[in-house]
């Protein structure tokens, strides 16, 4: 039985270490491209040959890398604290009333995602405009959330689906009514899906890239994503190793971000159990 | 638990706070007089700036396709040099992505938000002529005998559409030849005569492989593809002689008289060289001709099909001047001559403008021979203008070979559909490379698929 | 006590009628303004031609859904068909074993759950493009690799008509497995641990409790990552435009392409909003029985 398990864990390790090689091989090759120079692009690679550090300065320098960060991290945390906050009360309806049109909501969610934005861009632009809020973080935040919400609800709906009922009830006889029931019995319960949906809707938020082209024209207002392709060149040569040092630094904070809720999902588990 | 609802709430609040700092910046544009003040001098700016504010100074937007940290550096002194010489004008100048393009131009047109002076390339710049979103320069550009004199005609030429001059060429490049001196001279050639016609591709080409083991021509077929359409239009037109599209009945020229024949050889030589001869890289269908500038800077290939734009790959190794071991030469000739496509790409005003004469006025600066060879030398542009010839800024000897090509280049398709000519086009002729059709059915499926789409 | 508790059951039956519409008002306003608006465009470009900025120029009727029965369509949908039945298993199938793999405490899980995410949190375009440098099939780093081990000597062409689509799809299956294992791993942390051990005690261990027990509890979140997913593949875009833009010679157009290209490409506004509103139509069916089981005690 000791033995097996042992070897169980070696082979869960080796799984997850080879799928980790492979899965960073693109990286692997962004880091080292982030470190040629410029004049030297392209040539074939298998090691690492130059260590140009100065790319990194460069990238500052000459580009407002600070300012994307910015804009990329209003974008993300706006679209990931906002959608919790609707998916929660969405999801709860679905997962706790009977209610006419239930169904078809549900479905609209997951069929309107279908739009490809390519289609929606034009329109969205033209209301912006209309509307006034042409050229602002909120319109580029609303517009990401319409497709990034579906999901959170679904999800949460079915960990709400998995709580007994009989735990609210107890809340509503100690007083509570179903809003404060909700706040203060089920989302403890629900933390770890809570922070996988702010985790996904993050990352959704940090990959924005043609809503904040379409609905934005504002240098201030450019992510990460939009700033890096600004630099690609299709009449010249590109300065990748720009965009790569871009690209490497621009995966941290998600990471990060990552990494915190995961804290989050451990911690509402303990928190879930106690009870 | 209520703490983590509590914290969530003042983020959303804050949130919102810098959502309305974002969008009133916006709206009241922060002084783009900014940008220039560093450059111009303080003493002769400062006093008239603040009194002109509150009159009858107007703004320009102004807005050039590419990347920033290409362009800014390029165009800020430029911008602020104008802003002095005209104190009554701001211009607020951006920069665009190549990639946003294609969608966001037409957003600004539509709803009449294009930049007054904007930077328009063809595929894009066709479609928003004919739709009537850019004003006709012709009637501003026949009235200045200056313009006139500076302007080679068929420059002109090229780059008028639907009988109209929507754009003053800025950008010019046009397909040519870039080849190594040193893999010439190891495979016994003569590196001061270059290939010259098609015939002597092959047979340098199969030299220089026999001999250095490098893959000597650096070319590939890639489908769905720009560049590829745009080999294959100056191919047809080096062996033909005119140009592949007739504008006035929107319409290819194969049909008439021997060019289907012509063509056909032209074709057939290229299928020699991308599966018999042995002289390009493997994997053909995943490139096009022009994403070879690397290989032949990193010495993996001998001769590449490419224009002025390689340029920048190269510009070590051209510093050298005659010493540079990379040297350009015309397009390979058919049996019609050197006949490759012009790329005019340049500045276009946008007819929903309210200050059109002031517009002109900024863009005839911006292609004044001065400002012009600083954008072309800078960015890697012909020298196009008659007054910038001889300019120590393009002496080094690539710059003759490649302007010798604009004297016998052709247009490109001038339709508002080309990127769908070009799409189909680009397929028929890889289909064939592939060996996926016959030589008649790549034309005729050029022939037959555009004319099925044209509106 | 007891009037007490009346007044509140009464609250509580006079709420259900209208407080579901409250919770999801905020939902249902965002999707209705943002998407809703653009959908009713949609589908009256769909029976019209447009102009390159949205502007009808006439009234055609159906001809432009009469594309939806050429060839080239079914040729379309096939492509769709493979890319997102092979990227949906690979991602299932990969995503379910590493989450196995890390459900379990194990010295250093924070860290390899963290790294394993990774390819999540870049950007599409990025993705792509990085990918490109691995997979070129000249200099690429994979084909480097492979012809320093000695596996190769002449550089495969990974984006050549015979491979390109097994090439996305594998950008699509490492991009997307992080978004499984996220899911599955929540899910599996709600699953309580005397759950386990009573299996066990039943002698269900292994992989028949996988089976048995841990499949079916997991079902929930695996229909609805499934159906999210489905969606997300049909309209998956960036990876395929940035690496092949559908080609070489339309081996990788799937829908989402098609869209694009009649779009933008080919100034054909009707047509590709006609394959917009069919794709929507046909996801909204799966979509609706597939959710019909899962919302009980719907209408």
């Amino acid at each position: 039985m000791h033995g097996k398990r042992k070897r169980m864990l070696a082979l869960r390790y080796v799984i997850v270490i080879f799928w980790l090689v492979i899965s960073f091989l693109p990286i692997y090759a962004a880091v080292t491209t982030s470190l040629i120079p410029y004049n030297n692009l392209g040539e074939p690679f298998l090691l690492p040959k130059y260590f140009r550090w100065e790319n990194y300065v460069d990238l500052f320098r000459t580009t407002p890398y600070l300012s994307y960060l910015k804009s990329s991290l209003i974008y993300s945390l706006g679209c990931s604290i906002l959608s919790i906050i609707v998916c929660v009360f969405a999801a709860y309806a679905l997962s706790r009333f009977r209610f006419r049109g239930k169904t078809v909501f549900a479905t609209a969610m997951v069929a309107v995602q279908i739009i490809p934005q390519i289609v929606i861009a034009l329109p969205l632009y033209t209301m912006a405009n209309k509307v006034g809020t042409y050229d602002t973080y909120y319109m580029v935040i609303l517009a990401m959330m319409a497709s990034a919400i579906a999901y959170p609800i679904l999800l949460l709906k079915g960990f709400f689906d998995g709580i007994p009922v009989s735990i609210e009830e107890a809340a509503l006889v100690d007083g509570c009514n179903r809003f404060t029931a909700l706040l203060r019995v089920i989302l403890p319960v629900t933390l770890p899906a809570i922070a996988t949906a702010f985790a996904l809707t993050f990352f959704s938020g940090w990959d924005a890239y043609l809503y904040p082209m379409i609905l934005t024209s504002s240098e201030k207002l450019i992510p990460l994503t939009l700033g890096m392709s600004r630099m690609i060149d299709v009449a010249s040569k590109t300065s990748w190793q720009l965009i790569m040092a871009g690209t490497v630094l621009g995966i941290i904070p998600p990471i990060i971000v990552y990494a915190l809720a995961q804290k989050f999902l451990i911690g509402g588990l303990t928190a879930g159990s106690d009870k | 638990m209520k703490k983590v609802v509590a914290i969530l709430l003042c983020l959303t609040l804050l949130l919102t706070l810098f959502g309305c700092s974002g969008g009133s910046g916006g709206a009241s544009t922060a002084s783009p007089a900014d940008s220039g003040s560093e450059a111009a001098s303080p003493a002769d700016s400062g006093a008239p700036a603040s009194t002109d504010d509150s009159g009858d100074k107007i703004t320009l937007k102004m807005l050039r396709l590419g990347s920033e940290e290409a362009f800014k550096p390029i165009f800020d002194p430029i911008v602020a040099n104008f802003e002095q010489e005209h104190n009554n004008i701001d211009v607020d100048f951006s920069v665009m992505g190549w990639s946003e393009a294609a969608t966001k131009l037409r957003l600004l047109a539509a709803s009449e938000d294009l930049p007054d002076v904007t930077f328009i390339n063809i595929i894009n710049g066709y479609a928003l002529a004919h739709e009537g979103y850019l004003k006709n320069l012709k009637p501003l550009f026949e009235a200045d005998a200056d313009l006139q004199a500076d302007f080679p005609p068929s420059l002109i030429q090229a780059a008028t559409f639907e009988e109209g001059l929507y754009w003053m060429p800025a950008a010019v490049g046009a397909f040519s030849m870039w080849y190594r001196k040193d893999l010439l001279e190891e495979a016994g050639l003569d590196p001061n005569s270059p290939p010259q016609t098609w015939e002597d591709v092959i047979t340098y080409g199969k030299q220089i492989t026999e001999k250095t083991g490098v893959p000597a021509f650096g070319f590939g077929a890639k489908s769905s593809s720009e560049e590829t359409a745009d080999f294959v239009y100056s191919l047809y037109s080096s062996y033909t002689g005119v140009p592949i599209w007739d504008p006035a009945s929107r319409s290819f020229t194969i049909g008439q008289g021997n060019n289907r024949e012509l063509f056909k050889q032209a074709l057939e030589m290229m299928y020699g060289i991308v599966n018999e001869s042995g002289i390009i890289p493997p994997n053909p269908s995943e490139y096009n001709c022009r994403e070879f500038a690397n290989s032949l800077y990193n010495k993996e290939c001998a001769m590449i099909i490419d224009g002025v734009w390689a340029g920048k790959t190269f510009k070590e190794e051209l510093d050298k001047g005659a010493d540079s071991v990379i040297a350009a030469t015309t397009f390979p000739a058919g049996p019609a001559g050197s006949n490759a496509i012009v790329g005019v790409d340049g500045w276009a005003m946008a007819e929903s403008t309210k200050h059109p004469e002031e517009a002109w006025t900024l863009l005839k600066y911006l292609i004044n021979e001065e400002n012009q060879a600083a954008h072309s030398s800078q960015y890697g542009l012909l020298p196009m203008l008659n007054s910038m010839q001889g300019r120590p800024e393009f002496s080094n000897p690539h710059w003759a070979e490649l302007t010798k090509q604009l004297e016998t280049a052709v247009p490109r398709p001038q339709d508002y559909q080309i990127s769908m000519v070009s799409l189909h086009v680009s397929d028929a002729f890889a289909s064939y490379m592939l060996g996926r059709m016959t030589v008649d059915e790549a034309i005729d499926y050029m022939i037959d698929s555009v004319a099925a789409e044209l509106e | 006590m007891e009037p007490h508790n009346k007044i509140h059951k009464r609250r509580r039956a006079g709420l259900s009628s209208a407080a579901p519409y409250a919770y999801i008002a905020p939902s249902v306003l965002i999707i209705l303004v943002i998407l809703g608006i653009p959908l009713l465009n949609l589908i009256w470009y769909s029976f019209a031609k447009v102009s390159i900025v949205g502007q009808l120029q006439k009234w055609v009727g159906l001809s432009n859904y009469g594309y939806l029965f050429s060839k080239q369509f079914a040729q379309t949908l096939g492509r769709t068909g493979i890319w997102v039945v092979f990227g949906m298993a690979g991602m299932f199938v990969i995503g379910m074993i590493l989450s196995l793999c890390l459900n379990k405490p194990m010295p250093g899980r924070g860290f390899l759950r963290a790294a394993v995410i990774v390819p999540w949190v870049i950007p599409h375009v990025f993705s792509a493009t990085m990918w490109m440098w691995v997979f070129d099939s000249q200099n690429g780093l994979l084909n480097n690799i492979l012809k320093a081990l000695g596996l190769i000597d002449q550089s495969i062409g990974f984006f050549s008509v015979g491979t390109a689509m097994a090439t996305v799809i594998w950008i699509r299956i490492w991009k997307g497995t992080p978004f499984i294992i996220m899911s599955m791993l929540s899910a599996m942390q709600a699953i309580p641990s005397e759950l386990e051990e009573a299996a066990q005690l039943d002698g269900a261990t292994g992989a028949k409790y996988f089976w048995k027990v841990m499949l079916p509890l997991l079902k929930p979140v695996l229909l609805m990552s499934g159906i999210i997913l489905l969606a997300w593949s049909i309209t998956t875009f960036d990876i395929i435009y940035v690496t092949t833009a559908g080609g070489p010679l339309g081996a990788t157009e799937i829908i989402s392409i098609s869209i694009f290209n009649e779009a933008f490409v080919k100034h054909n506004l009707g047509r590709s909003s006609a394959i917009a509103i069919f794709t929507m139509i046909v996801v909204s069916f799966a979509g609706y029985f597939l959710m019909r089981k899962n919302m009980k005690g719907a209408d």
